[in-house]
């Protein structure tokens, strides 16, 4: 009775025990309550059947939400005009940073007119044309900084839900370190100690991302820890999955969604510290056209030309805002995990 | 004399989603008299939760919404009165315990104040006079040390003493009627045992009557006067307890007898289940609900929705074929009483 | 039929976490307590209990998903827990099991066809083509239909989540399948179906089954012997049938006398036992016999010497000091009213 299955070897490469099934069991209707269909009728096909992925429930969720498109329409619509500018903006509007000593004086905060949509500042420049470079940075900063943290989290993170004990009290209470620090007044510190050839993007977002790690290995670590209780990791265990495996193929994809909500929004806090640093004078070096900056510049003008600051204002605010609304989408999107 | 407490009177709820509509309750009638006990029997899906609520008012409507039909407390319409009346009857006259003992009490408050919480609110009792009642309650429940237990948080109790707790709040204020959902089985079956017990004891002396929701059809002989089973949102079956055991007449009753293993047979033998598995509410079967997974399924089946239909005194069947006479359960499992 | 698994004096204790820093000191969640059975080849046996009994506990050492603190595992004559890496690895392909939670047992982010082909991708078995061929043999099996082979879990029930991992646990042809309350997450209607089809598995494959759950109807349906356990310890250990009829051990007869029939006449004519209080913490357990505190017949031996799990009846093992057929007498128990919790 138990030789059964183990029936003839059929030859091949890999020697499995297999026997033929249909031949073993003939047609048999299962008392199990769903009979099974005897050969002769084909079992339905599912090739019109899409693949409803648990990402892909989540997009088609994502897409209704009208916010987070939006969000994402309009970061797009940013992320366009700030890749594609050298091809268009200093042609149509103006240069964002030469500016002629000559023309300054006539040039200077001119009204919004379709030659300067958002005006001129005090150097005659054109504002928006600023405002489009200017996002650039913002944006490139932004990204690469979360891309920083996430690095450094992610890997710190899984190695501390991994291993526990010891290494895992190690790494979170230098998290806790990190995270007591005030945010932005170590920036300020890391910032203000770099001498001036070495300003640039480079040390902004290195330091942003530094800063951020910990938040990142803290959900990541929770995440893993939530996600190893479940039965389906026990199950590939007792099947003799290696622990390589269990954590590639089970734990890592099932743990990384919440990550993929906080990078999001993080990618508008970063944008946000960046500003604040500009505008201290520590981010880019002067010249170069960053939101922060800009609204530094401006606000001896902000009752006279409020324009200067305001259009960068609402360039970081509506920015932020469509970074951490689509974050809020995407949370909502995959939290409604199953259908029942 | 038993009085009329609760009727109600082919009730169907919808609710409205974007998936399409749910007909949770599709047209449930039954009457409660006082101190009698109803099982409403069903698999998950099959509304009787849901009607529970729709009869408290608990359902957010929308997306709910109260197709037709009503529910009468003491001769008075539920659904149309008003709100404050409502909330009135809420507690006091007409009181529920849920399922989860671990959720179904506040956390942050302790024992003493939740239980006293219905006696301020109903009975305008002082929080003083409240609180030294809800100890006795406490008491009545079994619980031991009532006046130390009582400054306990609920995390404090395990999960047997927090159904207590809700059970003896849920009395607080004498209602008329308790409405029991699922309310043990989350519990071990000794504690379970332990629940069922104290129910009864305290159907006795108070008189309350209770609706009894459970899956477990082992409970609903013990405790009930009456039973409804229901799938699919409808009633499919209703009658006494021994009519619905020992004679029962829809095929989902006959099906959810034979697929029970029992302990109490001395012969073992494979179950009979159900083929197939209990529809979505959102999609629901055309005619009889019930048709895709009856063996006895003819073609006016798939067309026509039957109604309940009474057979004998106080018993009545969902099926079209029910009061056939030659309409036989070809079942290999007899759970008639052994002569 | 010969022995397929013995366990002997099986230990578990769950250390209670004190501190992060230093090492835990202190108490210990007794899980599992010396227990001790065995299972011949082709049968089922029940493994009955409340929660906090240390069932599920067993049934998860005895695979080695958690380690034992103690005792030995024997799977066809060879201590397991002695086995490490290809070892170890060629052990799982013997020894299977089922999970209880039909949502949490199957990672939601593969498709059913990888979840139920991974044993054999894991063990390097077969090409891709003959993987996908087993694999829609063995959904055949359970009930599925195998063109379904793409889905994922979220697209389908509980009951049939349930037969997928069914499906999973016979890919490597093992010889024993732990159970865990396979059936306790699902439908009364659907429980039936899985529990035929798992009668019918075992018929067709020879399989041995360690069958846990909590439903004692469930239990005896499928079982051919039945231990019961109590706050880590084996209670009583007898076929299906003696139990059911007349158990020795006080707790398997309160146990039997607190799971409703459905049957109304019977059920209310039926003398009950209700048991006082809750079942104690596994973390300070009772003295003596565990179950002292709640045992309508204890008295003082019981709260000071540990009963010994012996010979009562041919084949029936019982741990009572006063074990003897129906041991509690149902008329001698005060009137039910009067009773309270102590």
């Amino acid at each position: 009775m138990a030789a059964r299955l183990k029936g003839e070897v059929v030859s091949n490469k890999n020697n499995i025990d297999t026997v033929d099934m249909a031949e073993s069991h003939g047609v048999k209707e299962y008392r199990s309550g769903m009979p099974a269909t005897p050969p002769s009728e084909p079992y339905e096909q599912d090739a019109g059947h899409e693949n409803r992925t648990l990402w892909g429930d989540a997009l088609y969720r994502l897409r209704r939400n009208k916010l987070a498109i939006i969000a994402l329409v309009w970061l797009l619509l940013v992320g366009v005009a700030a890749v594609t500018a050298d091809l268009w903006v200093p042609q149509t509007f103006g240069s964002p940073t030469f500016f002629d000593t000559a023309k300054a004086s006539t040039e200077r905060f001119l009204s919004p007119s379709l030659q300067h949509p958002m005006g001129t500042d005090d150097f005659g420049r054109d504002v928006f044309s600023r405002v489009i470079y200017g996002s650039r940075v913002s944006l490139s900063v932004g990204i690469l900084a979360v891309g920083v943290s996430l690095v450094i989290g992610l890997f710190l993170g899984s190695i501390s839900a991994y291993y526990g004990k010891f290494l895992d009290t190690v790494i979170m209470r230098i998290a806790d370190i990190f995270l007591a620090f005030p945010y932005i007044l170590f920036a300020i510190l890391l910032l203000s100690i770099l001498p001036d050839q070495y300003r640039g993007i480079i040390p902004v977002f290195l330091t942003i991302g530094i800063l951020g790690w910990p938040s990142i290995a803290r959900v990541f670590r929770s995440s893993i820890l939530s996600v190893k209780q479940n039965d389906y990791v026990d199950a590939a265990r007792a099947l003799g999955a290696g622990d390589a495996r269990l954590m590639m193929r089970h734990i890592l994809p099932n743990a990384i969604a919440p990550i993929v909500v906080y990078a999001t929004m993080s990618v508008g806090g970063a944008i946000l510290t960046e500003a604040a640093l500009s505008f201290l004078g520590l981010g880019l070096p002067p010249g170069v056209p960053s939101w922060g900056a800009m609204i530094q510049d401006g606000q001896e003008y902000l009752t006279s030309n409020p324009g200067v600051v305001v259009w960068p204002g609402l360039a970081i605010l509506s920015t932020v805002l469509a970074f951490t609304l689509l974050g809020d989408g995407i949370r909502d999107a995959l939290d409604v995990k199953l259908k029942d | 004399m038993s009085g009329e407490l609760l009727r109600v009177d082919d009730l169907k709820m919808y609710f409205y989603t974007r998936d399409g509509v749910v007909k949770a309750v599709d047209g449930v009638s039954y009457t409660l008299n006082k101190g009698e006990t109803l099982g409403v029997v069903g698999e998950s899906g099959s509304g009787k939760s849901v009607t529970a609520l729709t009869m408290m008012r608990l359902v957010p409507m929308p997306p709910g919404k109260v197709e037709s039909g009503d529910v009468f407390f003491k001769g008075e319409s539920i659904l149309s009165m008003k709100e404050d009346k409502i909330r009135a009857i809420r507690g006091d006259r007409i009181a529920m315990i849920f399922q989860d003992p671990m959720t179904s009490l506040n956390p942050v408050y302790r024992i003493g104040h939740q239980l006293a919480e219905p006696l301020v609110i109903h009975k305008g009792m002082s929080w003083k006079d409240a609180e030294a009642r809800a100890v006795e309650l406490l008491e009545m429940v079994g619980i031991p040390n009532p006046a130390s237990r009582a400054r306990d948080y609920p995390h404090q109790f395990s999960g047997g003493m927090r159904q207590r707790a809700m059970i003896a709040m849920a009395l607080a204020c004498d209602p008329d009627i308790l409405i029991a959902d699922e309310p043990t089985t989350a519990l071990d079956v000794t504690i379970q045992a332990q629940i069922i017990e104290l129910m009864q004891e305290l159907q006795e002396r108070t008189g309350t009557a209770i609706i009894m929701i459970t899956h477990d059809l082992g409970v609903v002989a013990d405790v009930a006067n009456n039973v409804m089973v229901m799938y699919a949102g409808r009633p499919v079956e209703y009658g006494t307890t021994e009519q619905v055991f020992y004679n029962p007449r829809h095929p989902y009753t006959w099906g959810l007898m034979d697929s029970l293993p029992r302990q109490d047979l001395t012969k073992k033998g494979a179950l009979s289940p159900i083929d197939g598995q209990p529809p979505s509410l959102v999609d629901v079967p055309t005619g009889c609900a019930f048709h895709p997974r009856c063996p006895y399924a003819k073609d006016v089946c798939k067309t026509r929705n039957p109604e309940l239909v009474m057979l004998e005194k106080g018993h009545s069947s969902a099926c079209l074929f029910a009061g056939d006479s030659d309409f036989v359960r070809k079942s290999a499992v007899s759970t008639g009483r052994s002569e | 039929m010969s022995e397929l698994l013995r366990v002997e004096h099986l230990t578990k204790h769950f250390p209670v976490e004190q501190g992060e820093l230093l090492p835990h000191v202190g108490k210990s969640v007794q899980a599992v307590d010396d227990v001790s059975f065995a299972v011949e080849e082709g049968e089922t046996l029940g493994l009955v209990g409340e929660s906090g009994c240390g069932k599920s506990t067993t049934g998860r050492c005895i695979i080695r998903l958690i380690e034992p603190t103690d005792g030995r595992i024997l799977f066809q004559g060879e201590d397991i827990r002695r086995f490490k890496g290809r070892e170890l690895k060629a052990f799982r392909r013997e020894a299977q099991f089922i999970f209880q939670d039909p949502y949490a047992s199957l990672n939601p982010r593969m498709t059913i066809g990888e979840i139920v082909s991974e044993p054999l991708v894991i063990h390097k078995i077969a090409t891709h083509t003959e993987r996908l061929n087993r694999v829609k043999e063995y959904l055949e099996i359970v009930g599925l239909n195998p063109e379904h082979i793409n889905r994922y879990p979220h697209e389908f029930s509980g009951g049939q989540r349930q037969r997928i991992g069914i499906a999973r646990a016979l890919m490597l042809n093992p010889k024993l399948i732990i159970c865990d309350e396979p059936v306790s997450a699902l439908d009364v209607s659907i429980q039936a179906q899985v529990l035929n089809l798992l009668g019918e598995l075992q018929d067709e494959f020879g399989l041995t089954y360690v069958f846990i759950a909590h439903d004692l109807s469930v239990v005896q349906h499928i079982s051919d012997r039945i231990a019961v356990m109590y706050l880590g310890k084996l209670m009583e250990l007898s076929d299906w049938k003696s139990l059911y009829t007349a158990p020795y051990h006080p707790y398997s007869q309160s146990l039997l006398s607190a799971v409703p029939v459905p049957d109304p006449v019977k059920q209310r004519a039926r003398k009950r036992i209700i048991l006082q209080g809750d079942v104690p913490s596994p973390i300070d357990p009772p003295s003596g016999c565990r179950f002292h505190t709640r045992c309508p017949i204890a008295k003082d031996i019981c709260s000071q010497q540990v009963p010994e799990l012996r010979e009562v009846a041919p084949g029936h093992l019982a741990a009572c000091h006063f074990a003897a057929p129906n041991p509690i007498e149902v008329e001698a128990l005060p009137d039910p009213v009067v009773r309270h919790m102590v």
